[in-house]
């Protein structure tokens, strides 16, 4: 489990965090949404361990985060990203082998079959085993989002936080994947997505936060956080037919 | 040991053996042979005392400057990188400079390359200081360029205000790259700083692998970007230091030796480290047998010929970069 206890963050002298009390337990699949600049990518970050807290304080399974070693903290917890950085003309395999690195990994080659075998697993369930050979430069988006969430898995850390994990990718795609996180869920894993399709949330997460402007505005099942007053205030929408939005007063 | 590395030894193994028999005393391979052997001292003396350490030193310069490019490449996540973009190769070339302008290359013989190192490792200072604490790589790259062109203004300085024709053409001579006259204890001067920076840059390693998918991936998989940088400056400034006092400057080895071999390593940041010294070894080494050999009234110098391959090698990797991005 990971919690964020009256957490607050300062990115470059402005609050991006302000007071946020939020706990992530095992099995449940949240999302986190809200405008830009809200804060969602800096509270995955938090969770992550990778910003330090101004005041407040991230815990791990009850324990300060801040006092994991950082081996111990990247095999509890996956962290994805938003930017897909690759620098080099690394194949799929090994990009996703680099997750067996807080169990001393190396490339897909030097591993031990055991490692192997979750390393194939995570790119079976990503749908990434036919890419398997080819550099990650050449990939398309969909395809590199795909070797990047089999490297995620390939953790396989009790903890998935992922920032935008469907960002870019077409309906079929994003499906897949929220498919794959929910899976991983049903296995008992805690996941944690940051995402701008509300419709998206709603049909696959258990629970969403809302934040706006560092603050936690709704943290609740999809129908209650996102309810007409949160969406008109936060988002600035109103939900008409099918799940469309249109703009709405403030 | 892969096989690749195996047949990159082999290969700087045969130049260094090569430069050992050739030269231009005139002397059959058979006479080289036995006189190595100790039939004829002054022969001995030749191959033992003259070629060997010339040659070990082309070796051991090509190995500092191709691993800590490969190290440096990992670093910045860039196939352009090299031991020049920090400013360290221009600081260390600064340290030489400024002792022969202050006449202490005639005071001790080893003034010199331990000028070279100091500013090597001042630069790595500087850099530290400027740069800020968390070491960011985009600010790394530009104080980098900086301290470059400083160290360059200054080099220029110290030519413009020479105080004799010698101490110039020392001066000139240095910046253009050379091993010649290299004796054993010109690399026992050196070879405690070149193994510490080699053991220091290896150690980053399995790190470098991890920071190929952005600092934040490197960061959650417990690789501590921070570490692997410090290691990565610390184990460059110690093997371009010791490389350049050893040699002088040379360019380009340390960009083109990792971008030749890392295709064979499958693109690893890790992997390609090892090759990469082993391959910028054994290029110096050849470069330099060619020097040697090549038919010139003045000797060619070896900085000058690693510029003449390296240059264009560099173009067609950029060129090729830019349209594979394109």
């Amino acid at each position: 489990m990971i919690e964020a206890i009256a957490l607050s963050v300062e990115l470059r002298g402005r609050g991006a965090l302000n007071n946020v009390g939020v706990a992530l337990k095992p099995g449940e699949f949240l999302s986190v949404v809200g405008p830009n600049g809200a804060g969602k990518t800096t509270l995955l970050r938090a969770f992550a361990g990778l910003v330090e807290p101004s005041s407040g304080e991230v815990r791990l399974d009850g324990r300060p985060l801040s006092e994991a070693t950082s081996t111990e903290r990247a095999r509890r917890i996956a962290y994805l990203p938003q930017e897909r950085e690759a620098a080099w003309a690394v194949s799929v395999e090994d990009v996703a082998a680099l997750g067996r690195h807080p169990w001393g990994g190396g490339a897909y080659r030097a591993l031990p079959p055991g490692q192997r075998k979750i390393v194939d697993l995570a790119l079976d369930k990503t749908n990434a085993a036919e890419l398997r050979g080819r550099p990650l430069t050449q990939l398309s988006g969909g395809e590199r989002a795909r070797a990047h969430l089999a490297r995620a898995l390939a953790v396989e850390a009790a903890h998935l936080l992922l920032d935008e994990p469907c960002a870019g990718l077409d309906p079929r795609h994003q499906i897949d994947v929220m498919g794959a996180l929910a899976r991983e869920c049903a296995d008992g894993r805690a996941v944690a997505v940051v995402l701008h399709d509300l419709a998206l949330a709603a049909q696959w997460c258990d629970r969403i936060l809302v934040l706006d402007r560092g603050a936690v505005v709704q943290d609740a099942a999809p129908d209650r956080a996102l309810d007409a007053e949160t969406l008109r205030r936060v988002f600035g929408v109103r939900r008409i037919e099918d799940g469309r939005y249109a703009p709405a007063e403030r | 040991m892969t096989r690749l590395s195996l047949v990159l030894a082999a290969l700087g193994l045969l130049a260094t053996a090569l430069s050992c028999l050739a030269g231009s005393a005139p002397l059959t391979l058979g006479e080289t042979l036995r006189g190595a052997a100790g039939a004829d001292p002054a022969v001995a003396t030749i191959v033992w005392e003259i070629r060997a350490p010339r040659a070990a030193a082309a070796w051991l310069t090509g190995a500092a400057l191709g691993l800590s490019g490969a190290a440096l490449q990992g670093l910045l996540r860039n196939p352009l990188a090299g031991p020049g973009v920090l400013g360290v190769s221009a600081f260390a070339s600064l340290g030489a400079v400024v002792a022969i302008y202050f006449g202490l290359a005639a005071a001790a013989i080893w003034f010199v390359p331990l000028a070279a190192m100091a500013f090597a490792g001042l630069a790595v200072l500087a850099l530290i200081a400027l740069a800020g604490r968390r070491l960011d790589t985009v600010r790394l790259i530009l104080v980098g360029v900086g301290l470059s062109s400083f160290a360059g203004a200054l080099i220029s300085l110290a030519m413009n205000l020479a105080p004799n024709p010698f101490s110039l053409s020392d001066m000139v001579n240095w910046m253009l790259g050379s091993v010649a006259n290299r004796a054993w204890p010109d690399i026992g001067l050196v070879a405690p700083t070149l193994a510490l920076g080699a053991v220091l840059t290896l150690a980053a390693g399995p790190s470098l692998r991890a920071l190929s998918l952005g600092e934040d991936v490197a960061a959650s998989l417990g690789a501590a970007p921070a570490r692997a940088r410090l290691l990565v400056m610390m184990g460059s400034a110690a093997l371009i230091g010791a490389s350049v006092s050893l040699a002088g400057a040379i360019g380009f080895v340390g960009v083109v030796a990792p971008h030749a071999v890392r295709p064979l390593v499958r693109h690893d940041p890790a992997a390609v480290l090892l090759p990469s010294a082993l391959a910028g070894g054994a290029a110096l080494a050849l470069a330099d047998l060619f020097v040697r050999l090549a038919p010139f009234d003045q000797e060619l110098k070896l900085g000058v010929a690693a510029a003449l391959i390296g240059a264009p090698a560099f173009i067609f990797i950029a060129a090729r970069l830019s349209k594979a991005s394109r």
